[in-house]
């Protein structure tokens, strides 16, 4: 639900003013800042930010036509510089539980960064802690999550991901286990439709592990991750079975992972290729399409077959 | 500068309706204002306005600089001299040139501390921005300004 979540869900956050509350606020104008105490909270449309501490670094003054109330004149020519809560915050450093919400998307974290200038958001954590991306059941973490606040993109360095699709029910003894993503980096692309994650993708579900250099998450309408297709060079192991290929289709659902590219299979002694190699995480079974190598029979004499 | 730290009041030694005044400072007016009536006690160095407003043009380089020209007025001053104490109060304005404007109920000035303070709501406004607080606390100088008690408000966010 995440994934389509943060991609489709989310609507832009137009630029604009920025309300805020907050218990105190202290102006140093000649610093062009501006300090945010205690239960702050700072939004635009559906887009909110609480914090204990923030401090907003206002735009460098540009010069402003004066402008009077009525009955009071100046001459045409006068200019004068906009003070410091005049000017544009350009940016916020935001501290201590930062918690963004928009819309049904909630991220918590220890720190952030909003630029105005650049409409993002980047939320970190305190070196204990990893920020947290929530929507409904779904759990996102990782080391830094940038929000576009502009498009509907969020870009996550080092992503944690746990497919709720694959965690069992309760009192469901057929799923043993969650499916988990792990990556360096997740880019959430609304245009595509799809979640990418690059470098050191591992996919990991019970004793199965899949890692290769890029993989996409593709979801159905209603959110749910339905195929990781992973690409550029694959592996798999489970056990003592270890398997490489070109390309790795995971459907969540079927349990399936489908390998395809100069697929090869090798578990023990045995060596096998094929058009295609499928393997049922649960059952463990594994089946070769067109299959053609080397099978070494168990046993203290046996030899090989081909 | 509540009543009960007052003196006991004698009798004026001046009162003047219908005021106009300047301030002088190294020789240039400083500050010009006008007050309904103004009444001073000497001895107890004791001044209060009535309808008093003052038009004072802000220190160049200082925080309030960019505001431009000052407009402040309060329907009643009370003001120790000697102390360097005032008192604005009944509803105290405050406009800018650039067209900023403030009101709350009471403000304090301690010319000793060249604090000014405030312990009643206070709602600001101007170009790109408002905001409400429930009292504040500033420099003269404006160099820094603290609301305090709860503030909300909102502040011009650009954005591309």
């Amino acid at each position: 639900m995440i994934l389509a979540a943060l991609a489709l869900a989310a609507a832009v956050v137009p630029p604009g003013p920025l309300d805020f509350t907050a218990q105190t606020l202290r102006t140093e104008p000649k610093e062009r800042r501006a300090y945010l105490h205690g239960s702050v909270q700072i939004s635009r449309g559906d887009f909110v930010v609480l914090c204990d501490d923030a401090v907003a670094d206002f735009a460098q003054e540009k010069p402003a036509r004066a402008k009077l109330g009525k009955g009071k004149k100046v001459q045409k020519s006068s200019m004068v510089a906009p003070g410091l809560l005049g000017s544009e915050v350009r940016h916020f450093t935001l501290d201590g539980h930062v918690r963004m919400q928009r819309g049904k998307r909630i991220a918590e974290a220890d720190h952030g960064e909003l630029d105005n200038e650049a409409q993002t958001l980047v939320l970190t954590g305190n070196g204990k802690e990893d920020p947290v991306l929530r929507d409904g059941p779904e759990t996102l973490t990782g080391e830094r999550i940038l929000f576009h606040l502009d498009s509907e993109d969020v870009n996550v360095v080092r992503p944690r991901l746990v497919l709720r699709r694959s965690v069992p029910d309760a009192g469901d003894e057929k799923t043993p286990s969650p499916t988990r993503v792990e990556a360096s980096k997740l880019f959430l692309d609304r245009s595509e439709q799809l979640a990418r994650f690059t470098d050191e993708v591992v996919v990991r579900r019970g004793d199965m592990t899949v890692r290769g250099p890029l993989m996409d998450a593709r979801y159905d309408k209603s959110g749910e991750v339905t195929r990781l297709l992973l690409s550029g060079g694959v592996e798999m192991r489970q056990g003592d079975r270890r398997a490489v290929a070109q390309k790795a289709d995971y459907d969540p659902r079927a349990k399936e992972l489908i390998l395809t590219g100069q697929p090869r299979l090798f578990d023990g002694g045995d060596a096998l290729a094929g058009e295609r190699i499928t393997v049922n995480l649960d059952s463990h079974e594994v089946r070769v399409d067109r299959a053609h190598g080397l099978l070494r029979p168990r046993g203290p004499t046996a030899g090989g077959v081909r | 500068m509540s009543e009960a730290s007052l003196p006991p009041e004698g009798p004026a030694d001046l009162v003047l309706q219908e005021v106009a005044f300047a301030r002088l400072a190294d020789g240039q007016i400083s500050s010009r204002g006008t007050a309904e009536q103004l009444t001073y006690r000497r001895s107890a160095g004791r001044l209060l306005a009535s309808q008093a407003a003052l038009r004072l043009p802000p220190r160049p380089g200082s925080g309030l600089a960019p505001l431009g020209l000052l407009y402040l007025s309060a329907p009643r001053v009370e003001a120790e001299t000697t102390a360097r104490r005032g008192e604005g109060s009944q509803g105290v304005r405050l406009d800018s040139e650039r067209g900023d404007r403030a009101r709350t109920e009471r403000v304090t000035y301690d010319g000793s501390r060249e604090l000014v303070t405030s312990d009643t709501a206070l709602a600001a406004q101007g170009p790109g921005y408002r905001v409400r607080s429930r009292g504040f606390v500033a420099r003269a100088d404006g160099s820094e300004v603290q609301l305090v008690g709860g503030v909300a408000g909102r502040i011009s966010g650009g954005g591309r």
